[in-house]
């Protein structure tokens, strides 16, 4: 299989490429798959390899690390505030009151609630 | 996660819920509020207009689950009602709050962060809607490729181009505004 498989943007992280060196053009297509950690270990090493030898490519890749560095840090992952989720919480328990039993109800098979605010 | 991205233990709790156990729609909604909410926040702008958003995306999923028994897929059909409730949002023009009017809370975070943040959401407002949404859900909310991809209805594939034009359009626009300064 030849590296000029990956003819699309963005590539195929599922896609394995030859063990020949990359050119610069599969760098770049693999750039974001590279960022993010989905590509094949093999593949990881060889683009690793050619960044260090290669300080346009490695450019490149550094401006969209950055970038993205730059949008996590201004944006953020919102937390819902206490009070909304209490009104919300309620306010499903009204709806679906004639649903749901007011009292818990052992059914077989049930599992515990893994802590998922961790 | 199965390959048609349905969770066992979420498809167990949805089975009970239908079956009437309370605790089961608390975990269910404690599972995924804060996801919920934090993608609507992110799309809306206000937390007023996420808190609506988050607030009839669950009513319709609970109801969706009791009404549709044909597949597990609890977290998809929450998303995909939220995704439509921002959409509607953002096309009523006076409920548009974009995300760089809000006011910066950096406390004592040195000048040139806060400069970098102010034109970071000016990139962000700047960008089509299609690519504030994927970066949104891949790069703050740190969803991964294939979990958007079902998200946005779209390949993975295609997802990962979108996301890659995404970024360099975000870098380009951010190098551009830094140049003029």
């Amino acid at each position: 299989m030849s590296a000029s498989r990956h003819s699309g943007e963005g590539g195929n992280p599922e896609e394995p490429i030859s063990s020949s060196p990359l050119r610069c053009e599969v760098i770049q297509e693999l750039a974001d798959l590279y960022v993010d950690g989905e590509l094949p270990e093999e593949t990881i090493a060889r683009v690793s390899k050619h960044l260090l030898g290669c300080p346009d490519c490695s450019f490149q890749i550094r401006s969209v690390e950055q970038a993205r560095g730059h949008l996590r840090d201004t944006c953020g992952k919102h937390e819902s505030n206490p009070g909304f989720r209490e009104r919300l919480s309620a306010r499903l328990h009204a709806e679906f009151a004639d649903h749901v039993t007011p009292e818990t109800v052992d059914l077989p098979g049930q599992l515990a609630l893994p802590d998922f605010r961790s | 996660m199965s390959p048609n991205g349905c969770d066992p233990y979420e498809a167990r709790l949805v089975e009970r819920f239908r079956q009437g156990d309370r605790r089961a729609l608390d975990s269910l909604f404690e599972m995924h509020v804060d996801r919920v909410y934090s993608y609507a926040r992110h799309i809306v702008g206000s937390r007023e207009d996420a808190e609506e958003v988050a607030s009839e995306a669950f009513m319709k999923a609970f109801r969706h689950a009791l009404d549709f028994r044909g597949d597990c897929a609890f977290r998809g059909w929450l998303f995909g009602i939220a995704r439509n409730l921002c959409r509607d949002r953002l096309r009523q023009p006076r409920l548009i709050v974009m995300p760089q009017l809000e006011t910066d809370q950096v406390g004592d975070d040195p000048a040139d962060r806060i400069a970098i943040r102010t034109d970071v959401r000016k990139a962000m407002a700047s960008l089509p809607e299609e690519y504030r949404e994927i970066l949104t859900l891949c790069d703050v909310e740190e969803w991964d490729s294939k979990e958007a991809a079902r998200m946005i209805e779209r390949s993975h594939v295609a997802t990962r181009s979108l996301l890659y034009r995404a970024r360099r359009a975000l870098r380009d626009k951010l190098a551009e505004q830094w140049r003029e300064n």
